[in-house]
């Protein structure tokens, strides 16, 4: 009996507590049914119509694109509205159907819209993403928007999108220094798009645009909407979560839009070259100027325009789409004869009276070789300061072998020259600095080996290379007298609400400290440059000593020279600098000092900075007669 | 009452059900797949066949084995799938992959799929003699060493819903092994405070500003319940001691690494598991894709082949984890209860069958088994329908997959096995 009991137990328990857990199962099984209660009955008609043809569609909202300004505030790059027609392949009944249709549609002037080769092409790689819009055409005018919509009926799968397309204010004026916007490459987008990137989208290309993408690009938003069988949009589902778009932030740039429209104005059209226009005193650069230009609106422009316009553009032989005011390379010429002078003032073996053994009659001999001076009859025996204010060869050949090729090469780089600037925008390339050690590492592939002449070509800047910005920053790093800055274009990034998120500094590259002794020669001699008998004479600015360098470098690509001029404004405590370099123009002081001479009269004629300066200046005279004509009875 | 069924051995409504829902499976996998000629998805529906043919093959096998066997030779069939899923992880270091699969002779197997048997039997065989008691908490130290290696060891691979498995399978284990509902309560209270302390925290993470003392109120009312039921029951002291601070630690542990450790970026993956709906289009994307299929078959469904949202694969994962969406759409409500029905009929045959044997190994398996299956029916569901985090867990009878199907199988087996033969030792 007691075995009995115990089954009868033990039996007992297993019936109570198979009954639990069946009884929690079933509690479990509640909680489905009435969730599938909820879903299918309760929500069941809202979700039908959900589903239906997939009604239903994940829409990404755009974030608009951060704006670009001038330092003044003026508008460079905005975002115009615009249309184009695409297709959800998913969604055609026939292709050809729907090509034959669309081929018919006539623009304003009676022109086809479409290209039918063109549009065959176009629907057979939609169809590689079957359920991704693909843009069929861009950039569609009003008339044809209508066209579509009236048309929604008979072209199911076919719709027109809102976008909103880049416009820059100033065409080809700045274009190097903004850049562009292009479509995402194919072979890139796998790797965007973990960033976010969606199949067509644009991005910046080169220049401000590229470099600040992230700050333009903001964070793109996403939306459930509710499309009819005809694909068209009836507008965002209810109860749906939706992602808003975050704007991208506005960028406000050192550049200085009428500045710039000078210097693009003074720029011969026909010539190639490179301006830049810099505030010594941090770094801002208030003009990037690279010729020939390229107008980056064509580039917002519909695929079969736009591919046109590339296909000139890549095509042209004068590449245009190369900022030569960061990438061009040139000999500095003359120029680097200030480099010189500092050189050898600030290691003591030239002074203000300094004059050379050999007085210039046109020609120097080292050795066995012959070497020019630009004036064929010579200049005669010329102190330091007349040297480079006639930019005379022959005396600094000989200043060349004086200091010697280390010198040379260590205060090229102190002031600048050779290195990246480190400009914030991509495709800056270096220069090159010669001497010794240099030249042998360079080109001891070929075999070639330093000889001492060549420090006669250094001293007169024809074995260097250096980019026109490297030289806005020298000359205005000699102006500076102290600091070196790194050039930049950013000034501010504001929010949406105007408020600033982030400011740039100056940042200080070297600091070069020159002697006062060397200061004091060098702003002689530059000022004596530009006055009359100088080789920058066309620089002049009424009420404003200005302090420059010409330079005519020889080059291989061409019989004429290439035409250099550096400059700061004023001489003293310089609020101005600037750089032009002329491809293969002629001289230096007739091609390039008349361009930057053209910007700084602009500037210290119309810009409230210049005009301050300039009243300053008048005072400064105004109080130096009055003291010295007070002390003359 | 209490009489031991003796005809009819066999259970053949719960074997036939099994096979009528394998059946229906493999026509939601045709439905599912159909519409691609081509690429990985093509044909599964007939594989499924051959799956399901060696799942019932692999039943009939089971029920023909002794008991005895398994009971023998289950630390060892648990130990060797342990090492498969050693193996498993090495491999995966090897080929820098999720170490899930191994190849085995052109076979790709799941080891956790062994592990889980392997666990299950292991677990049987260990109270089958011992009686787990919170009063002497050593009965606890081998179950739970059981449980944790393999633990550990799958949520390396990583592999959430597996490990998730192995406690769900354990604690109605427990529960049949001598902890009483009471008890069970108390072991998963710690838990219960662990999701109430972290509940208001994440809701206040998108009010990005926090709410204060308030956050405690739905664990300060868990934990007043909790302490009102520990004084009713008086359960002895240091039971009484340790669950408080159990609860506690759990409590303030969560919110300590909450707002102390986790960087916002951690936070947001967490919040968008436990609520896919924050994360509409990433994590929440096929949840929010699945509730509308599910919802637009309304009351009947819009016919077999007749899906739009399967149609036009915005569903991924539909033949495996998401199969329950394709039929919430093509049959609609009715047919939804109708399979749900048939599921739950399973479970409740399955643990049914434990009345009519007396053996304690045998019953063991049979509630493990189950538990196996009911929980991977009831968390596959929920997901579908947007109740739960999104763990990888397919949905038995149903899903396509070969492992799973042979799994499942093998548990059927055991249930089948214990009416025929669940009394010869």
């Amino acid at each position: 009996m007691p075995v009995g009991l115990h089954i009868q137990d033990e039996q007992f328990e297993r019936n109570h507590k198979s009954i639990v857990l069946i009884v929690t199962v079933a509690c479990f099984f509640g909680v489905l049914f009435l969730r599938l209660f909820f879903l299918q009955i309760i929500q069941g008609q809202l979700n039908i119509r959900l589903s239906q043809e997939n009604a239903m569609q994940l829409k990404v909202i755009k974030a608009p694109r951060g704006l670009i300004y001038d330092r003044n505030g003026v508008v460079l790059v905005r975002n115009r509205p615009s249309y184009s027609i695409a297709v959800l392949p998913y969604k055609l009944k026939s292709r050809q159907d729907i090509i034959r249709k669309l081929c018919s549609i006539r623009e304003e002037n009676g022109d086809r819209l479409f290209d039918s080769t063109d549009l065959v092409q176009r629907m057979r790689q939609a169809f590689g993403r079957r359920f991704d819009q693909t843009r069929l055409k861009e950039d569609i005018s009003m008339s044809v928007v209508s066209i579509i919509e009236e048309h929604a009926m008979e072209l199911p799968g076919i719709s027109v999108e809102n976008e909103s397309r880049r416009e820059y204010t100033m065409g080809p004026e700045a274009f190097h220094a903004l850049g562009y916007m292009s479509e995402i490459p194919e072979d890139q987008f796998d790797s965007l798009k973990k960033h976010g990137y969606q199949y067509g989208d644009l991005m910046g290309k080169a220049g401000i645009e590229h470099r600040y993408e992230d700050i333009f690009r903001g964070k793109d938003g996403q939306e459930y909407i509710e499309v009819n069988a005809y694909g068209k949009s009836l507008g965002r589902i209810k109860n749906m979560p939706r992602v808003a778009p975050l704007a991208g932030d506005d960028v406000y740039l050192t550049l200085d839009a009428d500045l710039q429209h000078v210097a693009y104005q003074a720029f011969p059209d026909s010539l190639k070259g490179g301006v830049v226009v810099m505030d010594p005193r941090s770094g801002e650069v208030l003009v990037m100027l690279s010729s020939p230009s390229v107008d980056p609106n064509i580039f917002s422009l519909s695929v079969s325009l736009r591919s046109k316009n590339w296909a000139t553009v890549a095509l042209d032989p004068n590449l245009p789409l190369n900022n030569r005011a960061i990438a061009g390379t040139y000999p500095p010429g003359s120029c680097f004869k200030l480099v010189s002078a500092i050189a050898g003032l600030s290691i003591g073996k030239l002074q203000e009276n300094s004059h050379m053994p050999s007085s210039c009659n046109g020609v120097y001999h080292y050795g066995r070789r012959i070497a020019h001076c630009w004036k064929a009859g010579g200049h005669g025996s010329l102190d330091l300061v007349s040297a480079i204010q006639q930019s005379c060869n022959v005396y600094f050949y000989q200043v060349g072998l004086r200091v010697g090729d280390e010198p040379l090469h260590t205060y090229a780089q102190r002031l600048g020259l050779g290195p990246v600037t480190g400009i914030d925008i991509p495709g800056e390339k270096p220069g090159w600095l010669s001497g010794e050690k240099e030249y042998n590492e360079r080109f001891a592939a070929r075999g070639w080996r330093w000889t001492n002449g060549l420090v006669l070509d250094m001293a007169i800047g024809q074995t260097e290379l250096v980019t026109p910005i490297q030289l806005a920053d020298m000359i205005g790093a000699i102006g500076n007298t102290k600091y070196l800055y790194r050039p930049f274009l950013l000034k501010e990034v504001r929010n949406r609400d105007g408020i600033v998120v982030t400011a740039s500094k100056p940042t200080v590259r070297t600091e070069i400290n020159l002697s006062a002794e060397t200061i004091r020669v060098m702003q002689k001699a530059m000022a004596k440059v530009i006055e009359i008998g100088g080789t920058g004479g066309q620089a002049t600015v009424p009420g404003v000593p200005v302090g420059g360098k010409t330079g005519s470098a020889q080059n291989p690509q061409g019989e004429l020279t290439h035409a250099l001029f550096i400059a700061i404004a004023p001489i003293q405590n310089p609020v101005i600098a600037c750089g032009v370099v002329v491809e293969n123009a002629g001289h230096g002081g007739s091609i390039a000092a008349p361009i930057a001479g053209k910007i700084f009269r602009y500037y210290f004629a119309n810009k409230p900075e210049g005009k301050q300066v300039v009243a300053m200046l008048a005072a400064q005279k105004e109080a130096e007669k009055a003291s010295s004509g007070g002390k003359k009875p | 009452m209490f009489t031991i069924e003796k005809k009819d051995p066999f259970d053949f409504p719960l074997f036939f059900i099994s096979i009528g829902l394998w059946i229906f499976g493999i026509f939601l996998v045709y439905s599912a797949t159909h519409l691609h000629e081509s690429g990985p998805l093509a044909g599964l529906a007939n594989k499924q066949v051959i799956w399901v043919i060696m799942g019932v093959v692999i039943i009939l096998a089971v029920v023909a084995i002794p008991p005895k066997l398994f009971y023998s030779f289950s630390y060892l069939f648990y130990g060797g799938s342990l090492l498969l899923l050693v193996a498993a992880l090495g491999m995966g270091v090897v080929s820098k992959g999720a170490g899930r699969w191994i190849n085995l002779a052109g076979f790709q197997l799941q080891p956790s799929e062994f592990a889980k048997i392997g666990l299950l039997l292991a677990l049987a065989r260990y109270f089958a003699h011992k009686e787990v008691t919170f009063s002497r908490i050593s009965s606890f130290i081998v179950p739970v060493l059981l449980i944790g290696v393999p633990f550990l060891l799958v949520l390396k691979q990583p592999d959430l819903g597996s490990a998730l498995v192995f406690c769900a399978m354990a604690l109605p284990m427990f529960f049949w092994a001598g902890l009483t509902t009471l008890e069970i309560f108390f072991l998963i209270s710690p838990f219960i405070s662990l999701a109430l302390s972290a509940m208001p925290l994440i809701l206040s993470f998108h009010v990005a500003k926090s709410l204060g003392i308030w956050e405690a109120i739905p664990w300060g009312i868990f934990f007043v319940v909790l302490c009102v039921i520990l004084y009713v029951s008086r359960p002895p002291m240091f039971l009484m001691i340790g669950v408080v601070a159990a609860n506690i630690f759990t409590a303030g542990v969560t919110t300590l690494i909450w707002n102390s450790f986790l960087k916002d970026y951690q936070k947001m993956r967490i919040i968008s598991f436990i609520n896919p709906a924050q994360d509409p289009f990433g994590a929440g994307y096929q949840v929010i894709q699945s509730k509308v299929a599910i919802g637009s078959g309304y009351l009947f469904g819009k016919g077999y082949l007749q899906g739009t949202q399967t149609r036009l694969s915005f569903l991924p994962e539909q033949h495996t984890d998401f199969i329950f969406s394709v039929l919430g759409e093509q049959f609609g409500f009715f047919g939804c209860i109708a399979v749900a029905a048939l599921l739950f009929f399973v479970i409740f045959r399955c643990f049914m069958t434990t009345q009519s044997v007396r053996n304690r190994f045998v019953n063991l398996v049979i509630v493990g088994s189950t538990a196996i299956i009911a929980f991977h029916v009831f968390v596959n569901v929920a997901m579908t329908l947007g109740i739960m985090p999104v763990v990888g867990v397919p949905l038995p009878f149903l899903s396509y997959g070969g492992s799973f199907t042979i799994s499942l199988g093998i548990l059927l087996g055991f249930v089948l096995n214990a009416r025929v033969k669940g009394h010869d030792f």
